[in-house]
């Protein structure tokens, strides 16, 4: 029945083309809400009552013969997924104003169309306990998201990021296919509740390699993340807000999902995921700092963000394996609200650096500078993102930090097995944390604070109020995971015990749920004090002498907008200190020596990463030298193709005489 | 009651941590030093003032002072003095109060950054590389702390602690020690960063407060005392859990650090500002090592 609603809404997708470009979007919009109320309502029930929702076999033209169902991991994921869609959804409403003329109709239509068909391959991703369907949503996910990127196609910087963001997604792919058929070759049939008996029966460690190769390529994990800085910086903002907020968490499922199913190794596992995890985290972070546009540094922060995610789930597995019952459920909620902290975050932050890209007509920060006086709003939006960005109380960045801290501490102080694992995670964690605030404390007041760097931006206001109001729901997330952790907490518990496979202690719960009170209890405290900090100020100023005076110069009285701190100098710092990750290249046109009065000269420092070039360097060239083998054969001549033809039988011939076929 | 008592404890010894540094740096010059409640007095003529704002700067540089002014509160009133309990006490609240510093670190940064000054541009830039590099240093510094007391609780944690050994009585000095670095770092000074400066381009700390004067200026110097009374306590505790914890002895030992740092700031000159990161970098190192050597102790590895 459902299915079937569902299978109705899409088909009404196809409205799209024939609709006047200017309300394309709104059927767009109209859909995907009234999926994301279907789902969530759904997805709310499964966890409210705790049991799957089985939505039965399915028999239809799209999806084929296969089972469906719903149970409290897909739930969770379908929540995250279905609320960035609806954002994502309104907020194009508003972006889509200034492309109505500039774009085709047919193009409209397509991206239009590929939003639907994203969000509702995810959805169908989450919903198949089949593999076939499971990888046909899998598929279909690259391919809208590949339509979505190349929305401005004209540039062919964008064309370019789009074909290799296609190519890295099918190699992803391909793991998938891969591993999936090793297990079909042994159990059957194709659900994922057969991937327990084939885990239960053989080493689990390199299929799930393959698995980690496949879903990692999407989740953006270590030396797989080369397509996330691209990618990103391609697409319309809306599009990069959907694929980080939304696409990176299905990836994220991928891997929990086959986790859940695994019993043996989880030692290994866990500490390879640890390992992965840190590397992740610090390399996104350390990248971070040094990215000049805006999107590339999201980017790379969203990386950052996986890395904790996956360094927890390392965690998590390392205190299943070795008994470690409490850390393994803090880690693990850690984790959860860390996505989904980090889904709400990141969409928003996408939509704000949208708001500028459209305002201000530039992604790159060294360029913009003083827009808080001139857009207000979304100054204020990115403070609240930056807060949780940051991991900083009271909002729910510090709560998810703070249930995985609590793990890693409580393993310290019980002394149990895992205190070297935990030390070295709180030192990572802490690096992380330390280095998060300088990169958006750089990304804000670069972008926000200070005098406009240009001054074509004198005429900029802020954006309509479409935009506005898709930041609502996430924003709900955000403040009501910073101030009800121990609602969420407990909302959460039960799905990290489902991945894990064992119950949490009573009272170890208990002791949880204390303490995230207490700590909502010092946020709400630390919050009245400032408040009331600040109106006493205010009270205090009323009476007495507020004058307006210029920044203090140190004398001198000429400031212009140029001299102010560059985004380039506030990470310079660090750069200095880390000079290995990032592959510096600054190009200038040095001052001549009989240049008594310097003319006008240019710098250009761009900061790549180093993964980025070893990786396409070497496997380009290898693509490159097999091709230049295999052209040889390639004649232009009858004669040789005749040849090749005889030369193939004759070959088979001799296969099926030696009866190796 | 008794959580009164240890606040008032903390906010007493915040005041007369400032003064007697530079009480000790006087004496030491042969100078005779300012009066004891000087600082205190400044701080309320502050208070009595207008404010002069830049026209560059936004609401963001009108909020960060009471920003920071609260999270430091609250941050301190976490903070335990001897075997009197503070206000909050839970599991995990070490963790909440690293994050607590950093908000109020990230404030400060955010309103220098507003100015569009390139001198508290330098400042905060600066403040958020140390700040970022000291972070695994506390971290570890309480993770010590939590691995030998076995609470993650401020309050626990330093009651729990047995100093019946001589080897943990060692270990608690270095914790103390290590604190006291934390304490030169996050309050700028001396080798990080001299308070007495007179060129903006080598500050740290009062660069980035340059365009705040009146109650403002006075709310970033509250702060400022609360928070270094409040790491200056973690050292005072640690070092009085290897003896015997007694209330006396923490405000003698804080006394001790304040004294501490003043006699360090009279006989050495700052660290070249390029030398800093390899310096706070050692004190993570330290600390990475005293974790270990802890850890190695309670297993009882007899080599």
């Amino acid at each position: 029945m459902l299915i079937n609603l569902v299978i109705i809404l899409i088909s009404l997708a196809i409205l799209i083309f024939t609709v006047n470009s200017k309300y394309k979007i709104w059927i767009t919009m109209a859909i995907i809400a009234v999926g994301s109320i279907i789902s969530c309502y759904e997805a709310v029930k499964v966890i409210a009552t705790n049991n799957t929702y089985n939505l039965g076999k399915t028999n239809n033209f799209i999806l084929g013969e296969g089972y469906m169902s719903i149970d409290l991991l897909s739930a969770i994921f379908m929540i995250i997924v279905s609320c960035v869609a609806i954002s994502v959804a309104i907020y194009a409403c508003g972006y889509f104003k200034t492309h109505l003329e500039s774009k085709s109709k047919i193009q409209l239509s397509l991206h239009c169309f590929s939003l639907v068909a994203l969000y509702f391959a995810m959805i169908g991703a989450l919903a198949s306990q089949d593999i076939y369907r499971f990888l046909i949503c899998w598929e279909l996910m690259t391919i809208s998201s590949f339509l979505l990127i190349i929305f401005d196609a004209q540039n062919s910087e964008i064309r370019k990021n789009a074909l290799n963001y296609l190519v890295l997604m099918h190699i992803g792919f391909i793991a998938l296919v891969v591993a999936f058929s090793t297990i079909m070759t042994e159990v059957q049939p194709a659900t994922f509740d057969s991937l327990k008996s084939y885990f239960d029966n053989n080493n689990p460690i390199p299929i799930f390699s393959i698995f980690l190769l496949g879903f990692g390529i999407k989740a953006g994990i270590f030396p797989l993340h080369i397509w996330l800085p691209k990618t990103y910086s391609a697409a319309p903002s809306h599009v990069s807000a959907f694929m980080s907020g939304a696409m990176k968490t299905v990836g994220i499922y991928g891997v929990l999902r086959v986790l859940s199913y695994i019993n043996t190794e989880l030692m290994t596992i866990g500490i390879a995921l640890f390992i992965i995890g840190i590397i992740t985290g610090v390399w996104g972070v350390l990248l971070s700092t040094m990215q000049r546009d805006t999107k590339r540094f999201l980017a790379y922060s969203s990386m950052e963000n996986v890395g904790i995610i996956f360094l927890a789930i390392g965690v998590s597995l390392i205190g299943k394996a070795s008994g470690n019952n409490f850390m393994a459920i803090c880690a693990m909620t850690g984790a959860i609200m860390q996505l989904i902290s980090h889904s709400a975050f990141k969409t928003l932050l996408f939509f704000s650096v949208g708001n500028i890209c459209t305002q201000a007509k530039s992604t790159n920060m060294e360029k913009l500078g003083g827009l808080a006086k001139k857009m207000p709003m979304t100054a204020m939006l990115t403070m609240i993102c930056l807060v949780v960005a940051c991991g900083l109380p009271p909002l729910c960045g510090f709560i998810s930090e703070f249930m995985i801290y609590y793990g890693l501490f409580d393993t310290i102080a019980m002394q149990g097995n895992n205190v070297i694992i935990a030390i070295c995670g709180l030192v990572a964690m802490a690096f992380i944390g330390g280095v998060v605030i300088l990169a958006y404390t750089k990304f804000y007041s670069i972008i926000f604070l200070g005098n406009s760097r240009v001054h074509s931006h004198d005429k900029i206001v802020d954006v309509g109020t479409a935009r506005t109001i898709a930041f609502t729901i996430p924003l709900i997330f955000i403040v009501a995971i910073g101030f009800m952790p121990a609602t969420f907490f407990q909302i959460i518990t039960p799905i990290s015990e489902t991945i894990i496979g064992q119950v949490a202690h009573v009272t170890d719960m208990n002791s949880v749920v204390i303490s995230l009170n207490n700590v909502r209890l010092v946020s709400i405290v630390m919050v009245m004090i400032i408040i009331a900090l600040y109106i006493l100020k205010t009270q205090m100023l009323k009476k007495r002498v507020v004058t307006e005076s210029p920044t203090w110069g140190c004398g001198f009285t000429a400031p212009t907008e140029r001299m102010q701190y560059s985004g380039e100098s506030f990470s310079e710092g660090l750069q200095a200190i880390s000079p290995s990750i990032s592959k510096d290249k600054i190009e200038e046109d040095k001052i001549e020596r009989d240049e008594i009065f310097p003319n006008e000269h240019s710098v250009k420092i761009e900061h790549k990463d180093r993964i980025d070039t070893l990786f396409t360097q070497w496997w380009v060239a290898l693509i490159h030298k097999i091709n230049k083998k295999v052209m040889t054969i390639k004649t232009n001549r009858v004669n040789y193709y005749i040849l090749y033809a005889l030369l193939f039988f004759v070959v088979i011939f001799l296969l099926t005489i030696f009866n190796l076929m | 009651m008794e959580q009164i008592s240890t606040t008032i404890i903390i906010i007493i010894l915040a005041l007369l941590i400032p003064n007697t540094i530079s009480l000790t740096k006087a004496k030491l010059a042969g100078r005779r030093g300012v009066r004891i409640y000087q600082y205190f007095m400044d701080t309320i003529k502050l208070l009595r003032k207008g404010a002069v704002y830049s026209p560059t700067t936004t609401a963001i540089f009108k909020i960060a002072p009471s920003v920071y002014l609260g999270a430091s509160i609250v941050a301190m009133l976490m903070i335990p003095v001897g075997v009197l309990h503070p206000m909050f006490a839970f599991n995990g609240d070490v963790i909440m109060f690293c994050y607590l510093m950093a908000l109020g670190r990230a404030a400060i940064i955010l309103a220098a950054m507003d100015t569009g000054s390139s001198f508290e541009g330098m400042g905060a830039s600066r403040e958020a590389l140390y700040g970022a590099l000291i972070e695994p240093a506390l971290f570890l510094t309480i993770g010590t702390i939590a691995l030998i007391s076995g609470s993650t609780n401020f309050s626990d944690m330093f009651s729990l602690i047995k100093s019946d050994n001589i080897n943990m009585v060692i270990v608690m000095l270095i914790i103390g020690y290590i604190s006291i670095k934390i304490f030169t770092v996050e309050m700028g000074r001396i080798p990080i960063d001299d308070p007495k400066t007179h060129l903006e381009l080598t500050m740290i700390h009062e660069v980035m407060v340059l365009d705040y004067c009146g109650i403002d200026l006075a709310f970033i110097n509250i702060a400022n005392w609360l928070k270094g009374a409040s790491i200056a306590m973690i050292a005072a505790n640690a070092m009085t859990t290897a003896f015997a914890l007694n209330i006396w002895l923490t405000i003698a030992f804080t006394i001790f650090v304040a004294i501490a740092i003043g006699v360090v700031e009279s006989i050495y000159a700052r660290a070249k500002m390029a030398r800093n990161t390899t310096y706070i970098l050692t004190i993570t190192a330290i600390a990475m090592l005293i974790f270990f050597v802890a850890f190695i102790l309670l297993k009882d590895i007899k080599l």
